[in-house]
């Protein structure tokens, strides 16, 4: 007998390459959950990390910047809030138009 | 009148050319209106007259032609006068002239009223002679008269009926006769010129004298033998009509049938001929005579009914009726029982019942003068009686006279209860034995008694009815007994029958006692009673009985819808229907509570709860009219059952049972196993009917059942409290038919969606959708992969591969959590997973997959010798596992591997390389042999490929242990909900304590029973030891006997 696999059907979980049980220090909502105005994990909803060292959902993130009082700080560390960058076209213009901002 | 009648003799003169009009004023018009009908029979009245000798005056003069109207048009001023006491002198006394040939009888005069005469008085002296000229005053009336008789030849007289003295007075004023004939006077007096001034108005004559008048003292004698005379006639009609049933019962009623119309407007020819039954007076005469007498005046009338009242006393109370009553009924039949010498005597009461009426019929054509007049409501009796009537008001005319019918019928009934009789040792009036037979009669119907007469029992009932005794008698002996009787079934029947055949003995018994009181007429109130009194007695005497639960449970079971149907019925009549509310409760539950706790049958749980929930909702729709308290009831009862803990404790599961098992059914649905329903619970016509008056999918197709089927488990899942299992599973559940691509509808999955959505809100659903909007993405990632692969076109193993891959990627929060299992793959996959890996993270930055080997599956081509090529559905492991076998047999021919050597190429766990080589090797499919053979896998055991597979199919499903849970998964499975209901209660808590600020302990525990309840409570002892938790991590402290909330 010879057998051959014709097709595979892989099954496999993504997360965010990030520490597990780690939740957004604004929403308080796992990373891999979404934002709270989001429906749905993943492109819609993606991370934002910082310079500092801390993750946000970007929505969450976008909002604090947003504000006046948040004068560009990490809400966590209080550091100036910086993109870290990474090769991802998307993130990076997210993170230009954050350092705009 | 008066002054008409002066006017008269002074108008005569004046208008000679006129003297129709003179003449008709006053009571001329009496002549003028009796001579207007057509001249008929001169000689016959003629002869009445002369051979009446003058008494049969009063009897009508009846032309036959002259119409009963004319004879009241013109008789009824008559008594008037009679009353007025001037009658005779005041009319011009034409006479009843026969002929004009004849001429002799006719005089006329003009007629002056003398004063007031007393009543009885003789007439008048009409002096002809004061006119200062006899003859000539006579004339030109006499011409006028005889003018007006020349249109109308015979003048009649006064109408005689109104008095018998008329004649004499008539008599006495033909004495002046005048020897002219009419001829010669009416050519005359046109002529007469001398007699001009006479003609003229007041002069003249003033005063019309009959000379040679007779005194009339024979007069009152003459009346009153002629009214004796009626008496006596009338008298001897009565009896004659008493005694014609004495002769024989064919008598009277012979004479109804002869002429059904009663009453003046009777043939001479009938009449005549019944002359025997009348007492040898003709009936008309008879009638004649009645209306003479109450002509006569108010007191006569009054005197002739009570006459004819105490006759027919006399004669109903006679021996000759009682008596052969009660010779009808000898009380030896006492002894007989039943009753029946009283059903003996009602027959004997009911056939003098049926002579009486017919000899009232006669009695009622010969008085019927006096039912029309007299003893008419307001036209002579009730008014003019007696005043006393008058002012009682309504009773009054109760009081009074009344018609000969009733006072007829009430003799008779007076006679049937004045008399006694014996019965037994009481003495009772017949009219209560009469009343008593028609119970016992009703009795023999009820018991089947041969001695039953139906007819008899009909008309029974009507004869009491027209006695009026009906209501009063009859109506509450009947309700009496009957009430007895029912009483009595009732008693007999609960002790000697079941519930079924008592309440189909019941029903009967109802609608017999119903359609009795129809047949025979009873009133709607008596049967409205009766029916009343039997439910008491039947049903809710015996609520008990009837609402016993093991009985009707034992119904329930056997599904007996009639008999359901007939009990809900019974007891709706009594208005206790809603008790059976009880039982049905109690059976359900217990029912419930059986198939629930039933480890044995577990996988049928749902099913046979479908079934159950299905028969007693047709129950419902078809024995209980869609009875919505039975609906709640049933509800009600569900949600106890299925939701008592301590009917599922015997799955030691800690969480609801039934929650994974509706989960799993619909699991199966979803699969397509709709075929696997057994047929009682696919939905019927009267189903889709229901459906289709409610919007929802109504058509028998299988999509339409398939959602249906759907609704009714969801039914169920709405029962259920603990949400949280069921979510848990029906994840599981739904994330295997996506991965496994088992899912038979992608509609009905989004329709199931859908519901969820509806029944338990978004975020119940939440994680669902997450699951499908990651199926779509994948495909999408697979073809982007795909075009990815082929632009790059460097990897030229990986893109030459002939292997198909296809990617399922998740989102890891949304989907149950699945164990990592490593394994070692062929080396062909790892190229191809790991060509992917990076494709996807070079996409999506910051992300991280982790394969799920034990979810994948695949399609393996395999070659058999016997068996030839075949495809193979497999699990990731089967086909890990088959590869291995390809380098084995390039070793060896026989291609033999141990476990051992399986376990290190592979890198399976031992369970898990169990189960795939279990499943290859042991299942209903071998593609591999295992050396010793047996069940279990142990590892020491070798395998081998089955050269000898074959199977009729070209794909193979070998995978199927994938798709089942194993007993460790499930019980995660419930434990991971147990532990996730640990932290919903902690955040209930929480949440609470935030907005309470403080709380006492037992206020806080029911309101984190009741803010959990939905998704699944936990046990008083848990929340409390969540408490502690929270108290521990400062979230709550203890003030005094309340939490206290930290902010």
């Amino acid at each position: 007998m010879k057998v051959k696999i014709k097709k595979w059907n892989a099954v496999a979980t993504w997360r965010w390459d990030l520490p597990e049980d780690d939740v957004c220090g604004i929403c308080q909502v796992h990373f891999d959950g979404t934002c709270p105005t989001c429906k749905y994990p993943g492109d819609e909803c993606s991370l934002l990390s910082g310079k500092c060292g801390h993750n946000f959902h970007m929505h969450c993130i976008l909002e604090w910047i947003k504000q006046d009082s948040a004068k560009g700080q990490c809400p966590m560390c209080r550091q100036k809030f910086e993109w870290n960058g990474r090769p991802n076209a998307t993130e990076t213009t997210q993170g230009q138009m954050l350092a705009e901002t | 009148m008066p002054s008409n009648s002066t006017a008269n003799p002074s108008e005569f003169p004046r208008d000679n050319n006129n003297n129709n009009n003179i003449i008709n004023t006053g009571h001329i018009h009496h002549q003028h209106t009796s001579s207007s009908p057509p001249h008929a029979t001169p000689t016959k009245r003629r002869f009445d007259d002369l051979n009446l000798n003058d008494r049969s005056a009063p009897q009508q003069p009846t032309s036959p032609s002259s119409s009963s109207n004319t004879n009241t048009a013109y008789s009824a001023p008559p008594p008037e006068e009679a009353n007025n006491k001037r009658s005779r002198s005041e009319l011009f006394a034409a006479s009843s002239a026969t002929h004009p040939t004849t001429a002799a009888t006719t005089t006329t005069m003009s007629a002056k009223l003398k004063g007031k005469r007393p009543a009885s008085g003789p007439p008048e002296i009409i002096d002809l002679t004061q006119g200062s000229n006899n003859s000539a005053g006579n004339s030109p009336v006499l011409a006028s008269s005889s003018h007006h008789g020349g249109g109308h030849p015979h003048i009649r007289g006064p109408p005689i009926s109104s008095s018998s003295s008329h004649n004499t007075g008539h008599r006495t004023s033909t004495a002046p006769l005048n020897p002219k004939g009419h001829g010669g006077n009416l050519n005359k007096t046109p002529g007469a010129g001398r007699n001009m001034n006479y003609l003229q108005t007041h002069i003249g004559a003033r005063r019309l004298v009959v000379k040679n008048l007779r005194p009339v003292a024979t007069q009152i004698q003459t009346e009153e033998a002629h009214y004796a005379r009626i008496r006596g006639d009338l008298d001897a009609a009565l009896k004659a009509v008493f005694g014609g049933q004495g002769a024989g019962a064919g008598g009277a009623p012979a004479f109804g049938g002869h002429s059904p119309s009663p009453g003046p407007g009777l043939s001479r020819s009938g009449v005549s001929s019944n002359n025997t039954t009348t007492g040898g007076q003709p009936m008309e005469k008879l009638y004649r005579g009645v209306e003479d007498i109450c002509r006569r005046g108010k007191k006569e009338s009054a005197e002739l009914y009570e006459w004819l009242k105490d006759r027919c006393k006399a004669w109903l109370n006679s021996d000759e009726v009682l008596k052969s009553l009660l010779a009808a009924s000898p009380s030896i039949a006492a002894d007989r029982g039943g009753g029946e010498e009283d059903v003996i005597l009602l027959k004997a009461v009911l056939s003098a019942w049926k002579r009486w009426i017919a000899q009232l019929l006669v009695i009622r054509w010969i008085f019927s003068y006096l039912d029309r007049s007299y003893l008419l409501p307001g036209g002579g009796g009730t008014t003019a009686a007696d005043g006393k009537g008058k002012s009682s008001g309504a009773t009054g005319k109760r009081e009074g006279p009344t018609s000969v019918n009733d006072m007829g019928i009430s003799a008779f009934r007076g006679a049937m209860y004045s008399s006694r009789s014996r019965n037994g040792a009481n003495m009772q009036t017949i009219g209560a034995r009469v009343v008593n037979a028609v119970c016992v009669l009703v009795m023999f119907d009820r018991l089947d008694d041969n001695r039953f007469d139906s007819q008899l029992l009909r008309e029974s009932v009507a004869m009491l009815r027209l006695w009026g005794v009906y209501g009063k008698e009859l109506e509450p002996k009947f309700i009496n007994e009957s009430r007895e009787y029912v009483r009595r079934f009732a008693e007999e029947r609960s002790e000697s029958c079941g519930l079924k055949e008592y309440i189909d003995a019941c029903e009967r018994l109802l609608n017999r006692e119903s359609e009795r009181c129809d047949v025979y007429n009873f009133d709607s109130t008596t049967k409205r009673q009766l029916k009343d009194d039997a439910y008491q007695s039947l049903i809710f005497n015996y609520a008990e009985k009837l609402l016993d639960s093991g009985s009707v449970a034992k119904l329930l079971d056997a599904n007996d819808l009639d008999s359901m149907k007939a009990l809900y019925e019974l007891l709706r009549l009594s208005g206790i229907q809603k008790r059976l509310k009880g039982p049905w409760e109690q059976y359900i539950r217990k029912t419930g509570a059986a198939i629930v706790s039933d480890t044995a049958r577990g996988d049928e749980m749902i099913i046979r709860m479908l079934q159950l929930r299905r028969a007693l909702d047709v129950m419902i729709r078809d024995a209980f009219c869609r009875d919505e308290d039975f609906t709640y009831g049933l509800r009600d009862a569900f949600g106890f059952f299925i939701n008592d803990k301590s009917v599922s404790s015997s799955w030691n599961t800690g969480t609801s049972k039934v929650g994974e098992m509706i989960a799993k059914h619909i699991d199966m649905l979803l699969r397509g196993g709709l075929k696997t329903l057994p047929k009682a619970l696919l939905s019927d016509v009267k189903d889709r009917q229901d459906a289709e008056r409610s919007g929802i999918a109504s058509t028998a197709d299988e999509d339409a059942e398939l959602d249906r089927q759907l609704d009714h488990s969801l039914e169920l899942f709405r029962f259920i409290q603990g949400k949280d299992i069921f979510e848990a599973f029906y994840k599981k559940d739904l994330a295997r038919r996506l991965l496994m691509g088992r899912s038979a509808s992608r509609d009905a999955e989004r329709n199931m969606l859908a519901k969820l959505k509806n029944e338990c809100g978004s975020s119940f659903t939440h994680n669902l959708e997450i699951m499908f909007k990651d199926q779509e993405l994948a495909k999408d990632e697979i073809a982007s992969y795909k075009t990815w692969l082929a632009g790059r076109g460097e990897d030229s193993l990986v893109a030459k591969s002939d292997l198909d891959l296809s990617v399922n990627v998740l989102s890891a929060a949304a989907w149950p959590t699945y164990p990592d299992v490593r394994v070692l793959l062929p080396q062909n996959v790892l190229d191809h997973i790991t060509t992917f890996d990076t494709y996807y993270k070079s996409k999506h930055t910051g992300r991280r997959l982790t394969w799920k080997h034990n979810l994948a599956h695949c399609v393996v081509k395999a070659r058999f010798d016997r068996g030839g090529p075949k495809e193979l559905l497999v699990s990731a492991f089967q086909a890990i596992v088959l590869v291995l076998f390809n380098e084995a047999e390039e070793k060896s021919p026989e291609g033999i591997l141990s476990y051992g050597q399986l376990a290190t190429a592979t890198g399976m766990p031992d369970a898990e390389l169990q189960r795939t080589l279990q499943s290859l090797a042991c299942g209903k499919t071998r593609v591999l042999n295992k050396h010793p053979k047996g069940r279990e896998v142990n590892k020491t055991d070798t395998f081998s490929v089955n050269r000898s597979f074959t199977d009729p199919k070209f794909r193979v499903k070998i995978n199927q242990i994938q798709l089942k849970e194993t007993k460790e998964e499930n019980k995660e499975t419930h434990e991971r909900v147990a532990q996730d209901r640990q932290f919903e209660t902690q955040a209930a808590i929480v949440r609470i304590m935030k907005s309470r600020k403080s709380m006492a302990h037992a206020q806080l525990v029911a309101e984190v029973i009741n803010q959990t309840k939905q998704r699944g409570a936990v046990d008083a002892v848990d929340i409390k030891a969540n408490i502690e938790k929270l108290i521990e991590k400062d979230y709550i402290e203890r003030e005094g006997g309340n939490y206290v909330y930290l902010a």
